[in-house]
Formats: C-alpha cells, sequence, structure tokens
C-alpha cells in the first residue's frame, strides 16, 4: 500500500476542515506524501488547472455552491479526468448521492462516513489494483488506439473474468465512440439479458437516440423511469427524446419534473429554459436561467449566451409582476449581470451582446438611467480591439439598439454606436470574405502536408490564420504542424510562433479540438 | 402538506449528515487514541469498546433511515455487478480494529473470480451489522463466506459463540421475539437485514434470511440469500 501511494497526487475535497485533515492524516499515514486539499469545488478546479491528480477523494455535501457530483460532471467535462484516474465520493449517508448522480459521470466508489483508515486503504488498494489490471486498455484509449483497446478489453476479461464487467462496458464505450453502433447494442443486450445493469439500459436507449430512432428512444426511457425510479436523469433523456420528436410540451413536463427533484444540473436548467421559450413561456424560462446563472457561476457549461437568454426572458416576465417581485428579480439581474462583466472581462464580444440585452432590459422597466449606464459600458466594450461579432451577434445587438432608439436612450452614445456599428459591418463583410478565403488557403496548406511539403504547408496556414484569426482551426493547424514535426520542433522561434497561436485558443469544451488543443500545450516546452 | 414532508425530509438530511460527520470524528479519534496506546494498557480495551459502541450507533442511524427512505419510496435498490471478494475484503476490513482489539480472528473466504449482481450500499450496512453482533458476541472467531448455491448468492457469516436462541430461529420473521432489553438487540438489524433480501428479486425469486446455529463453527450462523 505504501508504495501504492507514494507515487500518487491526491486532492481531498470537503468543507469541513476537521475532516478534511483526519483524512490527509489517514492518507499520510498509509504512505502519501503528495495530498492537496480544497473546502469547495471552485477551489478544486483551480487546484486542478495547475496540477494533475490521480485520485480525487471528495465529500458529496460541499455546502453552497457545486457539489461533488457536480464537481465530477465539471472535471469529466473538462477533460481533466483522464481514464484511469480515481474519483472516489464520500458521502454522509449512502443513498441520497447515489440518485442525484449523472449515470453518465459515476464515481469509481462510494465511501460511506464514517470510514476507518483500514477501510480506507483497503478501498485504495482494490482500485489501484482494479486500475492495474485494466490500465493496458486505458493507456490505449487515452492514446486514441481505440481498435487495440478493443482487443486488449477482450484480451482482459479472458485472463482476469473478474474484470469481465467492467471490460464489456469499456468495449461498449469504444463501439459507440466508432459509431459501430449496431455492435455496441448487441453487446449490450447481452448484459441486459443476463441482468438489467443500469448503464447497460441507459445505453441502449442512448443508441436508440443516436440512430435518430426517437419513438423507440422515448418507449425506452419511459419504461426505465418505471424500473430505476430514483434515476432523475432519465427524465433528461425522456425530455431530449420528446423534443426531438418536436414535442415540446411534453419535454417541458418532464424537465419539469426533474428539476423538482433535483435542481442543481446546470445542463439540466439551460435545456428547460431553451423548451421554455420556444413554448413562450417566460415565466419558466426566466427561473430556469436565472438557475442556470446561479448555479453555473464557477460551472464552464455556463456560457456568454444563457445571460442573454436570462436577461431576454427577465424582460419579457417583467411587464406582467408586482412591483415587489419586479425589484426582486431585477436585482438578481444587477448581481449577475456584475458577475457576467467580471467575467467577460476579457471578451468584448460577450460583454457586448450582453450589455445590448441589460441596456433593453432596465429601459423597458423605466429605469433609464441604469438603461444609459449600461449602453455607455456597451460603447466602450465596441472600442475594444479584441471585439470580433459574428453575424448572429452583430443583428442581435442591431435589434436591441433598434429598440433603444425607440425609447429615448441617450441619443449621444447611440451615435456613437452606431457610427461603430457601422464600421463592424463592413468589417464583417470583409471577414466574411475572408474567411471563405482563408478556408481555401488552409484546404491547400493540408494538401501541402498529406504531400510532406511542410514548410509550404506551414506558410499556408499562417496566410489562412493571418486573414482569419478568429477561427481557430488555422491556428491550430499551424501549432499542430511546428510541434508534432521533427523537422520544426527543435527550432526555438518556431516554437514561440506555436505558443502564440495556442495563447490565442480558447476551448470551453470538450470534444476533438479541446483534446488535440491539451495535447498540443503537452508539447510546449516549460518557458 | 406536502411542503411538511419535505421541510422534514430536508432537516432529517441535514441532521443525518451532522450527526454522521460528529460520529466520524468521534470514531477516527477513538481509533487513533486506541492505536497509540499499549496492548496492556486497561484503557485500551474501554476505547476499543467505545469505538465499537460508536459505530453501532451509526450503523443503527443508517438502517432507520434507509427504512424510511425506503418505506417512501425515496430509493430503491440499484442492483450493480459486484466482485464479490472485494466486497468481504471490506466488510472485514471495517471491524479488523474492534475484533483486534477483542483477540478474535475475522476473516473471509470467498472465490475471487466470483461476481454478483445486488446493490452493495445496502448489503455493506447488513453485514456491517451482522458481523459487528457476531464479534460481539463470538468466542475467538468470525467467519464470512460467499458463494453460489441454487442459482442463489449465500453470504454467510459464523462465529463460534452461544449460537442464536431456538425461538429466534424458528421464527426469524417475528422479529419482536428477538428483542432484549438487556443485551441491547432490538431486532433491527435483522428486520433489515430481511427487508434488503426480499427486495432483491430476480426472474421472480426473492432473497430472503435464514438463522441457524453450528454450521461452519459452533456458535451462531447468519444466511442472506440473493437471487
Amino acid at each position: 500500500m505504501h508504495s501504492l501511494l507514494s507515487k500518487s497526487k491526491i486532492l481531498v475535497v470537503d468543507d469541513f476542515a476537521q475532516f478534511r485533515q483526519t483524512i490527509k492524516t489517514m492518507l499520510v499515514r498509509l504512505g502519501a506524501t503528495a495530498v492537496d486539499q480544497a473546502s469547495n469545488a471552485a477551489q478544486a478546479l483551480t487546484l486542478c488547472m495547475g496540477n494533475e491528480y490521480d485520485i480525487f477523494l471528495c465529500d458529496y455535501n460541499l455546502g453552497e455552491g457545486q457539489d461533488g457530483q457536480q464537481l465530477l460532471e465539471e472535471l469529466h467535462e473538462r477533460s481533466i479526468l483522464r481514464k484511469g484516474s480515481l474519483f472516489l465520493m464520500v458521502t454522509a449517508e449512502t443513498t441520497s448521492a447515489q440518485v442525484m448522480g449523472a449515470i453518465e459521470y459515476s464515481p469509481d466508489t462510494y465511501l460511506t462516513k464514517p470510514f476507518t483508515a483500514e477501510e480506507l486503504a483497503q478501498r485504495l488498494k482494490r482500485l489501484i489494483l482494479r486500475n492495474e489490471k485494466l490500465q493496458p486498455i486505458h493507456d490505449a484509449i487515452n492514446a486514441g488506439k481505440m481498435d487495440k483497446a478493443l482487443l486488449l478489453c477482450d484480451l482482459v476479461m479472458a485472463a482476469e473474468s473478474v474484470t469481465r464487467f467492467s471490460c464489456l462496458r469499456l468495449k461498449s464505450e469504444i463501439l459507440k465512440q466508432q459509431k459501430k453502433y449496431d455492435q455496441a447494442f448487441e453487446l449490450l443486450s447481452d448484459v441486459v439479458q443476463q441482468q438489467p445493469l443500469l448503464w447497460a439500459v441507459l445505453g441502449i436507449g442512448q443508441i436508440y437516440f443516436i440512430k435518430q430512432d426517437y419513438e423507440n428512444a422515448l418507449e425506452h426511457f419511459l419504461q426505465m423511469r418505471k424500473d430505476f425510479p430514483q434515476q432523475v436523469n432519465i427524465l433528461d433523456w425522456v425530455a431530449k427524446c420528446y423534443a426531438a420528436l418536436v414535442k415540446i410540451s411534453e419535454a417541458e413536463e418532464a424537465l419539469l419534473d426533474a428539476v423538482k427533484i433535483s435542481p442543481k444540473s446546470v445542463r439540466r436548467q439551460v435545456e428547460l429554459g431553451r423548451v421554455a421559450q420556444q413554448l413562450e413561456h417566460h415565466d419558466i424560462a426566466q427561473k430556469a436561467f436565472e438557475k442556470t446563472i446561479s448555479q453555473g457561476h464557477h460551472s464552464c457549461l455556463l456560457k456568454p449566451e444563457h445571460y442573454k437568454s436570462y436577461f431576454n426572458a427577465t424582460q419579457a416576465v417583467s411587464p406582467g409582476l408586482g412591483p415587489r417581485e419586479k425589484s426582486r428579480i431585477l436585482a438578481t439581474c444587477e448581481a449577475a449581470a456584475k458577475r457576467m462583466e467580471s467575467k467577460y472581462q476579457g471578451d468584448p464580444t460577450a460583454l457586448a451582446v450582453n450589455l445590448s440585452s441589460l441596456s433593453v432590459l432596465f429601459s423597458s422597466v423605466g429605469r433609464a438611467n441604469q438603461s444609459d449606464a449600461y449602453l455607455s459600458k456597451l460603447s466602450s466594450a465596441l472600442e475594444k480591439p479584441g471585439c470580433l461579432i459574428s453575424v448572429a451577434d452583430f443583428e442581435h445587438i442591431q435589434q436591441n439598439l433598434n429598440k433603444l432608439g425607440d425609447k429615448k436612450a441617450n441619443k449621444r452614445v447611440l451615435g456613437k454606436i452606431s457610427n461603430r456599428m457601422k464600421t463592424m459591418k463592413e468589417k464583417i463583410k470583409e471577414w466574411q470574405d475572408n474567411e471563405a478565403l482563408a478556408i481555401g488557403i488552409n484546404r491547400i496548406g493540408m494538401a501541402y502536408a498529406k504531400k510532406k511539403q511542410l514548410k509550404e504547408a506551414l506558410d499556408k496556414f499562417r496566410e489562412a490564420y493571418k486573414l482569419s484569426p478568429k477561427n481557430q482551426n488555422f491556428a491550430l493547424n499551424a501549432a499542430q504542424l511546428i510541434l508534432m514535426q521533427d523537422e520544426f520542433k527543435n527550432d526555438p522561434q518556431l516554437i514561440n510562433e506555436a505558443r502564440s497561436y495556442l495563447d490565442t485558443l480558447s476551448f470551453e469544451n470538450s470534444g476533438a479540438h479541446w483534446k488535440l488543443y491539451k495535447e498540443l500545450i503537452g508539447y510546449l516546452p516549460d518557458e | 402538506m406536502n411542503d411538511n414532508t419535505n421541510m422534514f425530509d430536508t432537516l432529517l438530511a441535514s441532521t443525518v449528515h451532522d450527526m454522521k460527520n460528529s460520529l466520524s470524528l468521534l470514531m477516527n479519534e477513538l481509533e487513533v487514541m486506541g492505536s497509540k496506546l499499549e496492548r496492556s494498557n486497561e484503557n485500551r480495551q474501554t476505547v476499543s469498546s467505545l469505538r465499537y459502541e460508536a459505530s453501532r450507533i451509526n450503523i443503527s442511524l443508517m438502517e432507520l433511515l434507509a427504512l424510511y427512505k425506503l418505506e417512501k419510496k425515496q430509493i430503491s435498490i440499484q442492483i450493480e455487478e459486484v466482485a464479490v471478494a472485494d466486497v468481504l475484503e471490506d466488510y472485514v476490513a471495517a471491524h479488523s480494529f474492534v475484533a483486534k482489539n477483542r483477540d478474535v480472528q475475522l476473516h473471509f473466504e470467498c472465490d475471487d473470480s466470483l461476481i454478483w449482481f445486488f446493490d452493495p450500499v445496502f448489503l455493506h450496512i447488513v453485514i456491517n451489522n451482522i458481523v459487528g453482533n457476531s464479534i460481539r458476541y463470538t468466542k475467538s472467531q468470525v467467519i464470512i463466506s460467499a458463494f453460489v448455491v441454487d442459482h442463489q448468492l449465500c453470504i454467510q457469516i459464523d462465529d463460534d459463540g452461544q449460537g442464536y436462541p431456538e425461538q429466534m430461529i424458528d421464527s426469524v420473521e417475528q422479529f419482536s421475539k428477538s428483542m432484549d432489553v438487556d443485551t441491547g438487540s432490538t431486532g433491527l438489524g435483522l428486520y433489515f437485514a430481511s427487508i434488503i433480501a426480499k427486495n432483491h428479486i430476480r426472474q421472480k425469486r426473492s432473497g430472503d434470511i435464514v438463522l441457524k446455529n453450528n454450521e461452519k463453527l459452533t456458535g451462531g450462523c447468519f444466511k442472506i440469500f440473493l437471487p
């Protein structure tokens, strides 16, 4: 055990300082040398930016803010949890966490408080040993060698029959990722025939959904709802199916049921907000987006457009409200606006879009001074050099400006913005032309790269990037070429160039681009 | 009315959370304290007893809460695939401190490759309680074993104590009879075990519990069958 833990970097997350210390003491007695502590999810995420942890010991209940399950989901979303790292969820009582969690992201094990040092040691040892058996498969998956991973699943399963279901589960995930849906379906059906395990039953439903067989998917998830009554997140899938079948009211109903049981999920609140918006149920949408903003404060799932939806929905509901309720939701809005402004300080585009909505909102409730204040901020956001506005955002802002024009907003500021918008419109036209051109040039670059004419390829990527710095593909291509080719990767000047490309990029999401980006960052030598 | 129930549920959950934090600290401190004392130190026995009593409070608390939530349909049995030897190892680890202090040998017997389908969370509570009691009443030994018989998993706990009273074995259903103020046995553990067993249903068969004497060892024997 001593040697097993001495190599691991461990993070303990608990809002209860004394308990954190107890666990740390236990771990140190078991041979751990690198144990960090965090008292909440936000702190944990910050620590994860600078450290790669092998083991997380996290309390489910973290007081205010995100809970342990949300932290787990966040770690997945941000690709911080690698295949093979361990997440142990500590719960005060055995039953609540299991119920709330998304099945897609379950921890490696649950530990119920109180537990002894020996129990912790036992559990860790077992998980580490199990992981060792699966390590070759995890390595192959992390390296993107999926065919090899599949083969290894069969080998490991044959050698260690106790890993059978872990291997089958991994195998079904790989097959799904490879879009071999029929094979995955068959595998999962076999498992379900032996025992209707939650992950397998869920997997079948997901495959129906991916194959756009929404009728069967819906029927499947409705049945699941009966068989696994405590799994709230099945309702999310039910809603997804209804939405895909354009039964929006039914989707809304399912999501309303789900948020009643478990309101903390950011993704769920966003979905509810969206369907309610479609149905023009502004009060429901307003509440859902308000929850999205408050729950999602530290979450990577919270996007600038959610603020926009929130401000717009608030504007839509405010005429029907009594004075007290109105001043409450406006006060909440103001607080959210403040956080939005500090959150997107470096993103003038997001600022501009949201400030325009805010200005309209406060003008519509008769608070002209506040409206003008947001308008001035909008003006300065638009002046910032980094403000690159898409066509859709441009139109959104323009529409809002038109509304404000009718409302006697500050003429001087409005005039200034209007001039700025005119230049922007020309710029957008130019960008659109440049973008088209750049895509063509990038394509030529790819062809060069294929033919191993690397210098020529790099020049083309540079050219494409120069024409359209907004399109992240070009910067990514240039950086990839430099960092992954022997010819370039030792040239310090080129390395710096690659670094500057990567610096301009920002991905909040998971996905292929994000993975590549992370990988490339890994290739950069330390400064 | 609905709101009142919700209030109560929230209050219950947060109070239990708080109580468990206190119990956690208590148990850990006692364990650390106990491990620092010499084996011959007479206080060591006291510390071990305190630790044991704290864990009994904890188990009863979990059982009561689980029964409440099962009754209210707030939770249900969640079947998973379980490597049986692994969980038996956990049960032993959870009790090794107290067993050592009482000079009780505690070990488990199970095929390493055995996989079965059950709710590991509930089974953990069930077995913890039974093993805790066995350690209390045994003379020198407790064995936890698991094997498949007649397409059911049997987890069996044997000790070499006095064994279960005859009337308990005959009517394991009527748990009120097992209430004994002197020993502090309320029957909750067995009642809980039987509820959990009956809630494990597979291919129209449901689980069960059985009490025996003089099976593997000369004392009591508890069996839980899971289809």
